[in-house]
Order: C-alpha cells, then structure tokens, then sequence
C-alpha cells in the first residue's frame, strides 16, 4: 500500500553521552522513505555522531531508532548493514589491499548471507557480478575497476566509498559530507548521482556543509547545533529561519 | 634416496610451514599472537597420550590433537577480542607460558620428564598435511573469505560497518591457527619421540611469528619463505657458533628497517604472476 | 612470620614495581611494548656485577650501572624506533624481540651463561626493629625504589621535559602543534625506561645475589604482568600491579610452593586482560568508534 508514505527511518529522543558530554540530546528525526534529508549544523554539533548511532558504531544511552519498522536501536553493525542502512565517512576510509572492483565485491558479502535458500550460488554470483559492473558503470569508475583503490585521485576514491555503499543495495544511503574538497564540477558530478539514486527509490541522509549542494538535492532539512534539533523543514522554510536568526542574533 | 639427516631438515621444514600458517592466519585479521606454542603443545601433548596409552591410529591422534588445541583456541579467541595490538601480544605471551607451565606441573602428562616413545611421522605424513593445507589456503586466496580477512586487517570498523560479522571471523582466525598448530605439535611430538615442556617455550612462539613477519605477512606464501629460511639458515650458520643468536637478533633488528612488509609482498607476487597476463594497471597512470 | 613474608613481598615488589615502570614509560607516552626492558633490566646487573669486582662502592655501581642502561637503552630506540618512524605497531615491536634475542645472547658471551653470584654489597644481616626483622639490604632495596620512583614523579609533574611526555602520552599530534619537542621527549623517555630498567636489575641481584642472562625473560613477564593488572600506561598502577605481584610471589611461594608461582602468574595476566582490561587503576582506551 502507501508504504512510500510511512516513514523509513524514525528517531524518537536519542541522546547519547560520552563520560559528562551530552553529544546528541533528545534528537526526534522522521523520514520518509522518498525523502533526501540533509542534516546541517556547525562542526561538533553531532551530525556524524547521529550516524554512528544509527549504524551501530556505539550504542544510544537513551531513546530508540526504528528502520522499516524494525527497532534497529542496539543492533550490531553488521546486522544494521543487512537490514538496510550503508554509508560513507567524513574522511574517506578505503581498503588499502583492495582494487575498486574488490570494494565492491566485499560490500555485497551481506547479500551472498541473506540469500533465499533455494537458490544456488552460482546463479546469485553471475547476477552479483552483473550488479557489480552495473555499480562501476553507474559512478563512472569502470575503467579504474582493477586498479588499487587508494591509488586513485581524491575525487574518484569517494565514488569508490558510494560504490562500496551501494553494493549492499541499501534501503537507506547515509552520506557523510560527499562533497568535501570537490571542485564545483565534482561536485555537481555528486548532485546527479544523488538525483539518480532518489529516483530509484534510495532514501538518502546526506550531512553537509555547503548550502548550495543542500538547497539543490534535500526536499527537507534537519539543523542541528549542541546535539539539539534546532529547525526543521523545507529548504525554503529552513532559508529564512536562518536570515530570520541572522536578523535577530547578527550572523552568529 | 635421502638420508635420515636430509629427511629430518624436510620435517622440520614441513612443520614449521605449519606453524607459520598457524601465525598468518589470525595475523591476517590484525591479531599477533605470540603463543602458539601452546597450541602445538596441546596437540603434541594430546596425540602422544592418544598413541601411547590408548592405541589410537597416528593420523587420527594427530587430528584429535589438532581439534583440542583449536577449541582451546576458539576459547581463548573470544576474550581476545577484547586486546588490540600490543595488548593481545601479551594476552597471547601469557597464555603461551601458562600452557607450558600448566604441563610442567602435571604429572599426567609427565610433568618435567614429558612424554617419550612416540614415533611414526614420516615425510609423507608431514607433507600430506603441508599440501592439504596449501590447497585451502589457495582455495581461501580466491574467496570472498579473502576479501573480509583483508577487510578486517585494513580497517576493522569500517568492515563491520560493511556487514562484516567480527566475532566470527576472528575468532575463527585464532581457532584455525590453533588447529594448524595443535597438528604441527602432532606431528612434531612423533617425530621426535620425546617431548617436554621447554620444547614449547615463547621464544619458539617468536619464532613462528618470525617466519610470516620476514616472509611476508599478507600473503600464505610469506610462512613457506620464512619457514624455508628459518629452517635452513641454522643449518648454515652453524659456522657461526656461539654467535648465532647475536647474529640472528641483528639480523631480526635490521630487517625491520630494511624490509618490514617481508620478503613476499603482495606486490611482488603481482609482478611475478600477473605481468605477463595482463598490463599492470598502476602503469597507466 | 607472617611480617617477614610481608618484608619480603614490600622487598621483592618495590623491584618489580621500577621495573614495571619502565615498562609503563614507553607504553603510556608512545604506546609501544619494549620487550629489550628485560635485558636492560639484565644488562644492569651484569654492569654492576662487573663494577663491583673492579672494587667500586655500590652507590657509584648503581648510579653508573643506571646510566649505562640509559645509554644501552637509547641505542634501542635508535633501531627500534628512530629508524621505523610511521611503521605499523607490530614492526618496532618485533625489533626489540630482535633486541631481545641479541642482547641475552651478547651477554651470554661476555659473561657466561650460568648463573653467577653477586657480591654482597650491603649486609644481609637481619637486624631486629621490635616486631619487625628486616636487613639493611632490604632497607636500602626500598629506599632506593621509592627515591626513584618520587623522582621520577616530580619529573613528570615540574619539569618542561616531564610535562612534554605527558603531553605526548596523551595526543602526539597536538603535542607536535603545540611545539613540545617530540624528539627529545621520545629520547629522555627511553633514557629513562632504560636508567629505571638497570637500577632494578641492580636491586634484584641484592635481592637474590645471582645474575644470569635468563633473568631478563622471567622477570621482564613479570613487570608485564604488573603492568596489566596495575593498568596499563599508568605509573601509578604500574606501582600497585609491582607491589601486587611480588606479594602474590612471595605468599605463593609461602604457602603453595614454588613451582605455582609461575602458573598464579601467567594466570593473572590472561584473567586481568580479558575481565578487566583496564587493571586496578587504569583507564580502558577505548579506540573502538573512531570514526
């Protein structure tokens, strides 16, 4: 039925502390499963910190985090992988035995997991490796498939970081600032990709700094400062709440 | 044919190729363990009473042996998980001398005497094991197994983060070392026809390390390489006498200065192999 | 009876506890295990067994011996850590085992390998203090512990240098911004892993009155051991694990025999690592989630 109207991803009051420091504060996040969010803030506010905690890189000291109807809230990393939540990191972070094609193969081990039981291996690995090239062609990196990842220019190394995301065929792709360091036609290069996997039905949870990239790509925004959501709403709305705290506090 | 000397270096060979894979493998999962030696000395110590006081077949002693001292790995991987780095480096030292010293002090097992009369380890024993083992890490090196142990040795989180089940892999890694080196002990135990507890002593653990660390930690066939030369240098230093162990120790010191990755790196393996097949992909850059 | 045992667990631990901090030094300011310790811990008896021969008092054996061991110490970090800036942990680590190998098998060749007997140097003679019997060996043995462990103390806490290798412990990056020179504090720090490592080999051969190029193994597992249980990178847990296990030792040895004191040992060590890794005192270093 409507299930593209019930949302994906809910976050009722999360908080976590880490000894005295209270990183993120009753945090309440709902998305729908059409939605690209853009998470914005000043460094330190806790965006990143809300993505370990959504994939399990720590676990929440209060609240609770549904995906799909599944509580996923203390789930191990691996399982939240399986159920359907990839990402990639503020500082890219490849493997450095591995070539561009190998991430890609590694990134769909979950898959080879949860496969149906009457199928036979073989079959899902001809279908992996179509899939697999299909990803390469996607993000543009086919010609660079066997070459060691790390070796590639920086632009290229965060395609090979969505590459690895992608190969799990995620519900839900979080993006950890992914136009860091990119000139402006990298960066519109990043803009299509997303465009292209909105359409295909990928929610996406992108954290970034530039407005420009947030203005073109997320329907809706999330702002965050101290660990606190502090606004929330469409580009638009968002835009003249900040001119209206730029009026009233002077550009803070 | 071979004399008994000739065959001797080949058994020796043999198992400390072993014992080396016994090393490479939890190392290829970022965990140095130092204390191997304990697992040989279960499995020696294991299949010498099996053959001694039970009767039982060699080559089935020698896989009980092996089994024991993989489940006490399997036990001792998951603490384990707990110690990075260094930390594990200890964990695993200690372990190694508990081992030792739990056997020194157990009359069942002989206590200091150790156990004596063993025999039946024959070349082909050895090697049997040596080419079975040879074969599934080949058989490893083409999986997807490989990619997740590389994964993991690169950048744990991140593999986890990536679907990768840690816990298993891991300890899995240390459990297999340990079945690699519980054989070895077997084999190790029936070919010397004696054991005792100092024959299992940290410095052997070290050892074994030795043989993957100068042979080349990131691929199976560092451990033959560190093996090979670890099994025949002695015979060729025996020049050197009462110097060798000062001799050794330089050599260990310059080594790490000079090639840290090991003789064998995966690079190398790649020109070797691959060149003549396919254009190396890094010259087109 | 019992405040003799006592006397000898404060005698043996105040060794073990310098020992352990030399340790400690080098894990907690560049996380790095030295296995070479014990055989500059070795190395410092046999200095002072040469020393001692050639006729010198033992107050000048100890304050040389220590600067010997400072200097063999140093050439350590030379080859084992100048050399292999930006190598992975494992690649030092495995140099001092290479140290290790070369430094026992050296002074095998100097000296010998059997064990040998240290000269007496301060009486042994037990002399009563009402309930309590102790000797001035012993006094001395604790005395000189505490004076290098306060010492060592104030350096850290008041000198530049001191506050440098704190610093370093802590972030080596920020250190750098901040202008420590790193160099010289990864320097004075093996300077003084090395100068803590002899001294206590000197108080160790009072102690048992033998030296032997074993000893450096045995007793270098032993300081790991304080180490771990004390809490690992810390001074002060240092301290307490070395106490700890010289009187885990001596009462082992009292009421089980000797031949379990090994095994109490080892076990300890595992049983610490895996319950509670961060020891009596320490804090655990959470690396996990750095992302």
């Amino acid at each position: 039925m409507s299930s593209a109207q019930a949302p994906i991803l809910e976050l009722h009051d999360v908080s976590k502390n880490f000894g005295g420091v209270r990183a993120v504060n009753s945090l309440t996040i709902s998305m729908k499963g059409s939605d690209i969010l853009g998470l914005i803030g000043p460094n330190g506010a806790g965006k990143t910190t809300v993505f370990n905690l959504m994939t399990g890189v720590y676990p929440l000291s209060s609240g609770s985090i549904v995906f799909d109807s599944k509580d996923i809230s203390n789930l191990p990393a691996h399982r939240i992988l399986e159920s359907g939540i990839a990402r990639t990191y503020q500082n890219i972070r490849l493997f450095e035995s591995m070539t561009v094609y190998e991430h890609i193969k590694f990134g769909q081990n979950c898959r080879l997991r949860s496969r149906p039981h009457g199928s036979r291996r073989g079959d899902l690995e001809k279908s992996l490796k179509e899939e697999a090239e299909g990803i390469l062609d996607f993000l543009g990196i086919r010609e660079q498939g066997d070459m060691p990842a790390h070796s590639l220019p920086y632009g290229q190394q965060r395609r090979v970081e969505i590459a690895r995301a992608l190969a799990s065929q995620p519900r839900l792709l979080l993006l950890d600032e992914p136009t860091a360091g990119m000139n402006v036609s990298e960066k519109k290069e990043v803009l299509e990709i997303m465009r292209k996997l909105h359409e295909k039905g990928t929610a996406i949870l992108v954290i970034e700094h530039d407005m420009r990239v947030v203005r073109h790509t997320c329907n809706r925004i999330v702002m965050l400062n101290f660990g606190e959501k502090i606004a929330e709403g469409s580009p638009a709305e968002i835009y003249k709440d900040i001119k209206a705290r730029e009026v009233y506090l002077g550009k803070a | 044919m071979l004399s008994s000397y000739q065959e001797g270096i080949l058994i020796f060979l043999g198992i400390n190729i072993l014992l080396g894979w016994s090393v490479y493998l939890p190392l290829s999962t970022a965990q140095a363990s130092i204390g191997n030696a304990g697992f040989m000395a279960i499995g020696a110590y294991i299949s010498s009473y099996l053959t001694l006081n039970v009767g039982c077949p060699l080559f089935l002693a020698i896989i009980l042996g092996g089994l024991t001292a993989s489940l006490v790995g399997l036990l001792l991987g998951l603490p384990a998980l707990r110690l990075r780095g260094i930390y594990l480096v200890m964990g695993t030292l200690a372990f190694g001398e508990m081992v030792r010293n739990i056997f020194l002090n157990w009359e069942f097992f002989g206590g200091a005497y150790g156990m004596r009369g063993m025999k039946g380890t024959s070349l082909l024993l050895v090697y049997f094991w040596v080419f079975f083992a040879l074969f599934c890490f080949y058989i490893l090196s083409r999986s997807r197994l490989r990619l997740t142990l590389d994964s993991i040795f690169d950048d744990e989180v991140v593999s986890q983060l990536t679907g990768t089940n840690i816990v298993k892999i891991k300890v899995g890694a240390f459990g297999f070392g340990a079945l690699l080196a519980g054989i070895a002990g077997g084999l190790y135990a029936h070919y010397m026809r004696f054991i005792e507890p100092g024959n299992f002593s940290v410095l052997l653990s070290v050892y074994m390390l030795l043989f993957v660390i100068f042979g080349g930690m990131r691929t199976y066939w560092g451990a033959v390489l560190g093996a090979a030369v670890f099994t025949l240098v002695p015979e060729i230093s025996r020049g050197l006498k009462d110097y060798r162990g000062v001799f050794f120790g330089g050599l260990i010191i310059a080594f790490m200065i000079l090639r840290p990755k090991g003789l064998i790196t995966r690079d190398l393996l790649k020109m070797i192999f691959y060149l003549p097949k396919k254009k190396d992909p890094l010259e087109t850059n | 009876m019992i405040i003799e045992q006592l006397v000898n667990a404060i005698q043996i631990g105040s060794t073990y506890a310098v020992i352990a901090i030399a340790f400690t030094l080098l894990i907690g300011v560049l996380n790095l295990l030295n296995f070479a310790v014990g055989e500059v811990f070795m190395l410092g008896s046999f200095i002072g067994l040469t020393l001692l021969t050639l006729g010198l008092p033992i107050w000048l054996t100890l304050l040389l011996s220590m600067f010997l061991s400072g200097l063999i110490c140093l050439v350590i970090y030379y080859f084992s850590f100048d050399l292999l800036k930006g190598s992975p942990e494992l690649i030092p680590l495995v140099s001092t085992l290479g140290f290790s190998i070369l430094l026992q098998n050296a002074a095998g060749l100097i000296w010998g390998t059997e064990r040998q007997p240290f000269p007496e140097s301060v009486s042994s003679q037990i002399i009563n203090f009402g309930p309590i019997a102790v000797s001035p060996a012993q006094i001395v043995i604790f005395a000189v512990a505490i004076i290098l462990m306060i010492s060592l103390d104030r350096f850290i806490q008041k000198t530049r240098i001191g506050r440098g290798m704190r610093a370093v412990a802590e972030n080596p990056n920020t250190a750098n911004i901040l202008g420590i020179n790193s160099r010289w504090v990864i320097i004075v720090t093996f300077f003084a892993s090395g100068m803590l490592a002899g001294a206590s080999g000197i108080l160790f051969s009072i102690s048992y009155i033998t030296v032997e190029p074993l000893i450096g193994f045995h007793v270098g597992i032993k300081a790991i051991a304080a180490m771990i249980v004390g809490g690992l990178g810390n001074i002060r847990g240092a301290i307490a694990g070395g106490f700890f296990i010289g009187f885990l030792e001596i009462m082992s040895m009292h009421f089980l025999g000797s031949q379990f004191r090994d095994i109490i040992v080892y076990a300890l060590i595992f049983a610490t690592l895996v319950a509670m890794p961060q020891g009596l005192m320490g804090v655990v270093q959470q690396e996990k989630g750095r992302i």
